[in-house]
């Protein structure tokens, strides 16, 4: 007859299996974890909120656009030009729209961004305005069309096309 | 057969163990419990304020803003060019958020905490270029989760095209 196991558990063994269970919880907390970072991330783009104010900054560019913002996009350094500042009016109205708006950063830039995604790092671009950027990848390109990017004091995200062919 | 079983050591290392893994799970799951009820906080929030911004929107767009006037604390009356007028009122009290003839509750857990704000701030502009920016905000604070989640309604108008109609 064989003989039986008469000594239980060792401690090294319930440490053992405890261990190996411990692993199987912590690569699934891992797991979950990234999901919900995801969608907390999405959370934050495109909301009601972003889209009504980078609506409301197109409505404000068609009306007020001058061949120099494309000029000052193919001669700036950087593909997304910071346009928060930009001198569109002397009256202080396109400031104003930005306060009423709570609008942190604006930029104009090609509706191709792949180049910005690709070589973030020459262009000092945070992480997280990276991720959104990574959202609007396209695999073609579109003459005579832009992008509005707008960030929100909030951290809300959204963009909009801007056709110069449109204001025609 | 075995007949040691588990020894009193071995026990009390094992449950000692699991304790720390279940705390941990648990402050985990709480922790989810505490974010799951946040966000459908703020999807019924991001609900509320997408209908009131697309309705006043919407209204100012196709009827086309004509001229408003206070109807008490927290309540103007908006006349459009078709010469309908629709009543925007909060209460504070009874926490709700009334735009013509439909009046929404602000979710629970979410307070109106101060003053329906409408302003309406004119520049100098190209004739037929919109010069007037109208804001609308209702402030909206989550009181178990410590943040504003306030409405903000701009919109940008001409404030000469009267659509024929005598000045307001």
């Amino acid at each position: 007859m064989e003989k039986l196991n008469k000594k239980g558990f060792f401690l090294i063994e319930t440490i053992a299996i405890i261990g190996v269970v411990a692993i199987v919880l912590v690569s699934i907390y891992s797991q979950v974890s990234i999901l919900y970072n995801n969608y907390i991330r999405n959370a934050n783009y495109n909301t009601v909120e972003s889209i009504h104010a980078v609506q409301n900054v197109k409505t404000y560019i068609e009306q007020n656009y001058t061949p120099n913002l494309r000029l000052d996009l193919t001669a700036s350094p950087s593909p997304l030009l910071d346009i928060k500042n930009y001198s569109f009016d002397t009256t202080g109205y396109y400031a104003a729209l930005i306060a009423k708006l709570d609008i942190k950063e604006i930029y104009f830039t090609a509706y191709n961004i792949n180049d910005v995604i690709t070589n973030y790092a020459s262009y000092n671009i945070d992480a997280s305005f990276l991720d959104y950027l990574r959202t609007l990848k396209v695999s073609d390109s579109k003459a005579d069309t832009f992008r509005i990017i707008i960030v929100l004091n909030n951290g809300n995200y959204s963009s909009i096309y801007f056709s110069v062919a449109d204001l025609i | 057969m075995n007949k040691k079983g588990f020894s009193t050591v071995e026990l009390l290392v094992s449950f000692t163990i699991i304790s720390f893994v279940a705390i941990a799970m648990f402050n985990t799951v709480f922790d989810l419990l505490d974010k799951v009820e946040y966000y459908q906080n703020l999807s019924k929030v991001t609900i509320l304020n997408g209908n009131t911004i697309n309705s006043v929107q919407k209204d100012m767009k196709q009827r086309k803003y004509y001229g408003s006037k206070s109807c008490g604390t927290n309540c103007y009356d908006i006349t459009y060019q078709d010469l309908s007028v629709k009543r925007l009122k909060i209460s504070v009290t009874a926490n709700t958020i009334q735009y013509g003839g439909i009046t929404e509750r602000v979710p629970s857990n979410n307070v109106i905490n101060g003053n329906l704000v409408f302003t309406i701030q004119s520049f100098t502009a190209d004739a037929g270029d919109n010069n007037t920016i109208l804001t609308i905000n209702i402030p909206i604070y989550n009181e178990s989760m410590n943040v504003n989640n306030n409405i903000n309604i701009v919109h940008q108008y001409d404030s000469n095209d009267l659509g024929g109609l005598p000045a307001f």
